[in-house]
């Protein structure tokens, strides 16, 4: 606490879940007395707010995203169209150069980038467990609201069945729409009783997007692609044209166990 | 591959479409040929949001004009805010909704190593740290910047909503 007697900058810490449990007990104390604080909390929390409404991905321009393929595939040393430089001097770029360009972004760039899938699933798993779900999000333990809200929020291809774990101990606690590397997902988390979360994700995509693992399993004719990031563990598979995810920092053992006993083939 | 992150961030720091356009650009060249620097299963989209930020400060500002903004002491002066936190305010000043012209509006606002912050951890969803090294400062700034430009930008948009008539209550300041 500051020496004004109020939480100050700490409010910020609190509102973004970064406090770890003891001062967090602490500031809840100090909010529960401190009407001047709560004030703040209000006020930060509502700027905070704010400026995540700011959160949807406008669309790149046709023509700089082509551009842009132009200018690298010059660096790489394939011939191609002269760059248009937007900024000085607009050049209009044909349809075929134009495919040309984007097919040259897509393999200069998706490549190397394929590994974002998983660190943005990592990233979704972080962010959940520092600051809880999104403040669209659902938060029920009733499977069919959770479904029900996915559904809406993502529309038919995000329809997707909230798993059932609760033979395994694990309570459904809501799900939000996200985004994954640039594509929706649905996301729901899960607790047990001993406080530990698990995540599942599912996206449009393919199994054969995420980069090579050395941990690949196959279960009931499915395929597992098995991750380590940090302590997380993330277990892949697929499911229709969804790709699913369960994330846990437990062992790989563990979670792959639950994908084994939950992965199931589109009806 | 972010490419949409990267012009969003762009359009937002620049303010301008014509620079945002030069601004992704140059980003995404600077990205191919640094290419060796990112560590795969890193965070791809911070490590090119630290380059469009990077780049935007070091290049963009010296060249050129960079709209004028007020300092954040006189923007908290303005909405009545006092930095120990010992401000009051009505029952729920903050409940208005706000459309999104008026918050990039409150967002412009501020000056830039807080709009910074806030673009970086609260639109683009980096975590304290990864905004940080973006802004090659410390973890503990950000916590300051964000503290600072998230009650402005909150008391900027109640006092717009008073404005206008959506918030009714009145807001006391002391």
């Amino acid at each position: 606490m500051k020496d004004s007697g109020h939480l100050g900058e700490q409010l910020v810490d609190f509102v973004d879940g970064r406090l770890d449990p003891a001062n967090r007990a602490l500031a809840d104390e100090h909010l529960a007395v401190c009407g001047t604080c709560r004030d703040e909390l209000r006020r930060i929390e509502a700027g905070r707010k704010a400026a995540r409404l700011l959160r949807s991905e406008r669309p790149v321009p046709d023509d700089l995203a082509a551009s842009i393929g132009v200018l690298l595939d010059r660096q790489s040393g394939t011939p191609a169209e002269p760059p248009a430089r937007i900024g000085a001097g607009r050049r209009w770029i044909g349809p075929a150069a134009a495919a040309a360009a984007l097919l040259a972004i897509a393999l200069v760039w998706l490549q190397p980038w394929r590994p974002s899938l998983v660190s943005s699933v990592q990233a979704q798993a972080d962010r959940v467990d520092r600051s809880g779900l999104p403040d669209d999000a659902i938060r029920s333990d009733d499977i069919p609201t959770i479904e029900r809200h996915l559904a809406e929020r993502g529309g038919p291809p995000l329809s997707v069945r909230v798993i059932d774990l609760a033979m395994m101990g694990w309570r459904p606690e809501g799900g939000a729409i996200v985004r994954l590397a640039g594509r929706p997902a649905a996301l729901y988390s899960y607790r047990n009783d001993a406080s530990q979360r698990l995540f599942c994700q599912m996206f449009e995509g393919r199994l054969d997007e995420l980069p090579a693992t050395a941990d690949v399993r196959t279960h009931r004719g499915f395929q597992f692609k098995v991750f380590r990031q940090a302590d997380l563990t993330l277990v892949f598979w697929q499911e229709g044209p969804l790709v699913c995810v369960l994330a846990a920092r437990l062992p790989p053992d563990a979670v792959v166990a639950l994908a084994f006993e939950k992965a199931m083939r589109p009806s | 591959m972010h490419l949409g992150a990267v012009y969003q961030a762009a359009r937002r720091l620049t303010r301008d479409d014509s620079n945002a356009r030069d601004l992704t650009q140059d980003t995404m060249l600077r990205a191919y040929r640094a290419f060796d620097t990112f560590t795969p299963g890193t965070n791809a989209k911070a490590w090119l949001l630290k380059i469009v930020y990077s780049m935007f400060v070091n290049d963009y500002h010296r060249t050129r004009r960079a709209p004028a903004t007020v300092t954040i002491e006189e923007l908290e002066t303005q909405s009545g805010i006092q930095l120990a936190g010992a401000t009051e305010v009505g029952p729920d000043p903050f409940g208005a909704t706000w459309s999104e012209p008026a918050i990039e509006a409150a967002l412009a606002e501020l000056p830039e190593p807080f709009r910074m912050a806030v673009l970086l951890v609260d639109v683009e969803e980096l975590s304290y740290e990864e905004a940080a090294r973006a802004l090659n400062c410390e973890v503990g700034t950000i916590r300051s910047r964000l503290y600072r430009a998230r009650r402005v930008l909150a008391t900027r948009l109640a006092d717009v909503a008073h404005a206008h008539g959506i918030d009714r209550e009145k807001r006391r300041t002391r």
